[in-house]
Order: C-alpha cells, then sequence, then structure tokens
C-alpha cells in the first residue's frame, strides 16, 4: 500500500508502525539517495557507509522531523551532511587536503570495478572535482539526478536563482575543462 | 507605399545589431556544438547484483542492535589524558622557556594532531565509546579537535580553572 507522505511521517512517528514504514521509507528513498551519496564520494563502498548511516539516522531523528520541510528534503539533507562528513574524516585521517582526496579518488576510479564510464565519463568525474564543493553538488544533483531547482532549493536551503547561475557557472567550467584537457 | 508585411515588424523602435540575423545561425551551432562537450547524463557507476535487494536486510539488523551508549566525553578519561597534554605543553611553552612572551602561546604549539591521533587511536580501539556519526559530529567539526580559536590570552590559571570544571579527579591527570 502507498502512503502520502503526511501518512507515511505518521506511521514512522507512531512507535507500532514505524518499522513496517521505515521498510516502505527504504524501499521507495534508497536507490535516489544512494546515487546522490555515490556522485559525491564516488566509491561504492563508501556510498554504502554513508547510505546505511543516513537511514539509521533517519530512523533514529524521525521524531524530530516537524514538517516544516519535504520528507524527502530532509532526507537529502542528512544524506548530503553525511556525506561531507565522510570526505572531511577521510581526509582528514588520510592527513591529505580535500583537494588531494579528491584527485585520489578520481585516480582510484580507473581501477574501481564498479566505475564502467569511458574516457570522457572519466574525464568528466576528473572535471567535477576540480569545481568547488557546492557547484559540484548543484551540478550533481542537475546533471546526474535531474532534480528540479525547486527540488535543490529545499534540500541546500538556496534560492533557485543563485542555483541556476551556481550550475551555469559549474557547466561552464566543465566545459572548459573538457575542451582543454 | 508599399506596406510592412511581416507580421513581426510592428516598429516597436527597437533594433538589433549588425549582422545579427545573418550570424544567428552559426552562433546556435557553436552553442549546440559546445553543449555537445558534456557527455550522457550517465556517471558510469555501477553497484554490485542484488545490492539495493539486500540493503534493507543489512540496515535492519543495524537498528536491531542495541545503540551504543554516549558517554559525556569530557568525563572520559581519555579526556584527562589529552587535557594533560595541554597542560603539559602550556607549562613547558610558558613557564620554561620565559623569553618567550606568555601572550604568544597558542594551540598551534600543542600539536593538536598529537591529541588527535591519541583520539582516533582510543576510537580506533573501542574506548571511546561512540558510534561513527556521533564521533564525526562531536569531535571533529571541520576536520578538526579544536578550531582556530585565538588563545592568545590563555593563561596556567585559565587552564587550571578549566581543568578544575571538567575533571572529575584531577590525580587521574598524574595517572
Amino acid at each position: 500500500m502507498k502512503y502520502s507522505e503526511e501518512q507515511l511521517v505518521s506511521r514512522l512517528q507512531d512507535d507500532s508502525t514505524a518499522k513496517e514504514a521505515f521498510s516502505a521509507l527504504v524501499a521507495e528513498y534508497q536507490e535516489r539517495l544512494y546515487w546522490h551519496v555515490r556522485n559525491m564520494v564516488k566509491d561504492h563502498h563508501d556510498a554504502d557507509d554513508v547510505l546505511q548511516n543516513t537511514f539509521l539516522k533517519i530512523y533514529r531523528n524521525i521524531k524530530k522531523f516537524k514538517g516544516e520541510s519535504k520528507l524527502y528534503s530532509w532526507m537529502y539533507r542528512i544524506a548530503t551532511n553525511e556525506s561531507i562528513t565522510f570526505l572531511n574524516n577521510k581526509s582528514r585521517k588520510l592527513k591529505i587536503t580535500s583537494e588531494e582526496l579528491q584527485d585520489q579518488i578520481i585516480n582510484n576510479l580507473e581501477s574501481d570495478v564498479y566505475f564502467e564510464g569511458d574516457e570522457i565519463q572519466l574525464k568528466l568525474q576528473r572535471a567535477i572535482a576540480t569545481l568547488p564543493d557546492k557547484q559540484q553538488q548543484v551540478f550533481n544533483m542537475k546533471y546526474f539526478e535531474e532534480l528540479k531547482y525547486r527540488e535543490m532549493s529545499e534540500i541546500l536551503d538556496t534560492s533557485e536563482g543563485a542555483l541556476k547561475a551556481s550550475y551555469h557557472i559549474a557547466a561552464k567550467k566543465i566545459e572548459e575543462f573538457l575542451k582543454n584537457n | 507605399m508599399k506596406k510592412e508585411t511581416s507580421k513581426y515588424h510592428h516598429k516597436p523602435g527597437f533594433g538589433v545589431p549588425e549582422d545579427y540575423f545573418s550570424t544567428l545561425q552559426s552562433r546556435i551551432m557553436d552553442n549546440l556544438e559546445n553543449e555537445q562537450v558534456l557527455p550522457a547524463h550517465d556517471p558510469g557507476f555501477t553497484v554490485p547484483d542484488d545490492y539495493f535487494e539486500n540493503l534493507h536486510r543489512k540496515i535492519s539488523e543495524r537498528i536491531e542492535k542495541p545503540e551504543p551508549k554516549v558517554i559525556p566525553f569530557y568525563r572520559k578519561r581519555i579526556w584527562t589524558y589529552a587535557a594533560a597534554v595541554a597542560v603539559i605543553a602550556l607549562l613547558f611553552f610558558a613557564n620554561l622557556f620565559k623569553t618567550r612572551p606568555v601572550d604568544s602561546v597558542s594551540w598551534d604549539d600543542i600539536e593538536i594532531s598529537v591529541m588527535e591521533d591519541y583520539i582516533d587511536e582510543g576510537y580506533d580501539m573501542g574506548i571511546i565509546d561512540l558510534d561513527s556519526d556521533e564521533y564525526s559530529e562531536f569531535i571533529f567539526d571541520d576536520g578538526k579537535l579544536v578550531d582556530d580559536a585565538d588563545f592568545e590570552n590563555m593563561n596556567t590559571d585559565a587552564v587550571y580553572d578549566y581543568l578544575e570544571d571538567n575533571v572529575d579527579n584531577p590525580a587521574d591527570i598524574l595517572e
């Protein structure tokens, strides 16, 4: 049975129906959140860790969700924050800068069994890695995840105009990178 | 006199640059070509077989596990050790080398990385009982144990006051 968002939240917040509702929630959102995380952390195993932590956090904090934003944007925000925290911790543990970590991640893609992109797709990933973090997020969400600016605005708490400008700048930089490399 | 026949031209007073229409087609084609520089909207990533079929089970197993108990970090012995490192380092710089003014002492002098490594080790060995989310949020905001705070006015009295407020048993420092 498919529930409306309000019904789903209400069932998630009710102890007697929480587990069943959570199953429905995972089934509904697992792929979208996975690809959101994967586009940020790139590696499948890292994405799996981050995604599981994201769902655990959602489960444990669902009672704090007051419905002030859409459920999906609240979950996307958690997934985004988890991914950023994961990358920050990784660079700190490896004692390298976030830029060096990005380089390392992209270099690893070449031998990653879960990356089947061709040369141009790999080059695109290299180009994305040169962007500032926020532009990377905006570009990934628009270009690969094909989210609407309205949805991105709710998730990133940024105006649609600023997001459009950010995407335009990111796309231009990427085009330049691809033409020059 | 021949009347203007174009249905698009109602003489609103606007003008266009010279050669605008004669070069329009080539400019559109250039833009299209630029757009084609970007490849298909597919990042090229794949996932293992049955990954999504098994994901819910893996998450459920983690939910069933008892949630790690969060113990206030400042009460843990590990913090006592870290505080001791800080005190020793401060005393070392503030008192032994009098030629250097006290007000120049900063956290940069205290080898924060040593404290971070020590805490990392405690976490890896299970001494610090936090799950990874809490650990990352609690300790390493912005990837550092301590932010770039300005401690120029810190003196040893302040350190002692801090330890007195935060360490249950000061004797622990000497362990």
